[in-house]
């Protein structure tokens, strides 16, 4: 009997040691993935790092970087995946960015006010102008008081070079169609119309930034008008003129958040960006692509412009 | 005259012997199980436990404690049905026998050792029936058993 149900001895010790052996195992890869397992499954606070020059491409990327700074399609995509995440209960913007793109600001903040769960903000060290407009678009700021915040403006400053070019003989060759096509070219002087028209624009994306920071802070138009001269302002300023809530760190905009969401005990998750192997190869094949590829495309430029109104 | 034949037949288990191997199997599956878990259980929030099953516990805690069923689970019924003997067994010259001897019936003998709960049930059954089965063997139609040697 005990011969019919006995397997031999030494293949019974081999299964047995393989059984212990794939147990110990599956552990040891589950104790590996757990955390980031937990990470996806568990209600939690993410905080969400936006640091950098805002843009709206991440100009200036390399093999190796995405470029430095806040790229918009990649924040709102990111978002929009928190808004829809379950278990992510509240959003922490870390802020420590001195602007950038007015367009790109503009679409953080916007999609900053479609989410459906609070989006609190802290500012770092610094979090001004386009910066500002996303802090100013999250239900709460936090700020140090020495943080720079503020510089509601904008700027479309650049450099001319047409007397630097005329002592080495060189000279501008206009041909254009349309009277204002090359308007805010580097090699030819601004005339006063194009003067005027440029200081327009610039006028008209400052109310823009004027009004929404007003509505956004429940501040009157006028009031934020009068403090919207570019000046910066300290955070212990920023909190006595209201354009921020409180005087603080991460940790104190971390418990403000949670005492939000009532819930005390809920994990914090920083959002770094993951890498994989696959996206840095790809990338790379990528870069080269694009690099050859913009590098013929560049005498064909149809730029309107050199610079870009940044806030 | 016929010859005496000395053969091998099973008898249920002993209870102390049962016990034992229990341990032995207990300590081995602790062993590689949580060794490499060990670092991570600091990390789940035992605050959050509640007995309220509605309640918003840490899910994590729930995904781990759902882990270590599933590999306990997996490790008795691996060894028992492939080998008749757990690891515990195996040092306690203990067999499981059955019939029919099937996966199934393997699996449901084994379905109360991951809730401690459940096991406890289980061998109160067993103490207080006076048996040889836990609630769960008889379900299964499965027994543990010993060999002795007798004349015929």
């Amino acid at each position: 009997m005990v011969n019919q149900i006995m397997p031999e001895q030494q293949s019974k010790w081999t299964y047995v040691f393989g059984v212990i052996l794939v147990i110990y195992l599956v552990s040891l890869g589950f104790s590996y993935f757990f955390q980031d397992v937990k990470n996806s499954v568990n209600e939690k606070i993410v905080v969400l790092p936006l640091e950098g020059v805002i843009t709206v491409d991440g100009g200036g990327s390399s093999l190796l970087s995405s470029g430095s700074g806040i790229v918009s399609g990649d924040v709102v995509k990111q978002l929009k995946d928190l808004d829809t995440d379950t278990s992510v209960k509240a959003v922490l913007l870390e802020i420590n960015s001195p602007g950038g793109s007015a367009v790109a600001s503009q679409e953080i903040a916007n999609q900053i006010k479609a989410m459906h769960k609070p989006v609190y903000s802290v500012i770092r060290e610094v979090g001004a102008s386009g910066g500002y407009w996303i802090a100013s678009s999250t239900n709460y700021i936090v700020a140090s008081p020495l943080s720079i915040t503020g510089s509601i403006g904008v700027i479309s400053s650049y450099l001319q070079f047409n007397e630097l070019f005329s002592k080495y003989g060189v000279t501008y060759e206009r041909m254009v169609a349309g009277k204002y096509k090359d308007m805010g070219n580097p090699y030819a002087n601004l005339t006063d119309e194009e003067r005027a028209i440029l200081q327009k624009k610039l006028d008209l994306i400052h109310d823009v930034f004027i009004s929404t920071v007003a509505e956004n802070r429940h501040l009157p138009e006028e009031k934020v008008r009068s403090l919207a001269t570019g000046e910066f302002y300290l955070g212990s300023e920023a909190k006595k003129y209201g354009l921020i809530d409180s005087l603080g760190d991460r940790d104190t905009a971390l418990t403000l958040l949670k005492q939000k969401i009532n819930q005390t005990d809920i994990d914090v998750v920083d959002q770094t960006p993951h890498e994989s192997f696959w996206s840095l190869l790809t990338k790379t094949s990528a870069f080269y692509f694009g690099q050859g590829f913009g590098t013929s495309f560049q005498s064909l430029s149809l730029q309107s412009s050199p610079q870009t109104p940044s806030v | 005259m016929k010859a005496a034949k000395v053969v091998n037949r099973p008898i249920p288990a002993r209870l102390w012997k049962r016990a034992v191997a229990y341990g032995i199997d207990v300590f081995a599956l602790n062993f590689v199980l949580l060794l490499p878990l060990h670092q991570i259980l600091p990390t789940i929030s035992l605050q959050q436990f509640s007995w309220n099953l509605f309640a918003a516990v840490d899910r994590s805690l729930i995904l781990l404690t759902t882990f270590i069923a599933i590999l306990t689970l997996g490790y008795w019924v691996a060894l028992e049905w492939k080998l008749h003997q757990s690891l515990g067994k195996m040092f306690m010259k203990l067999y499981v026998i059955g019939q029919p001897y099937t996966f199934q019936q393997i699996l449901l003998r084994n379905l109360t050792k991951p809730f401690s709960l459940l096991f406890l049930i289980d061998v109160l059954y067993l103490l207080f029936k006076g048996g040889h089965q836990r609630l769960f063997e008889v379900f299964s139609n499965t027994q543990v058993v010993e060999f002795t040697w007798s004349i015929r």
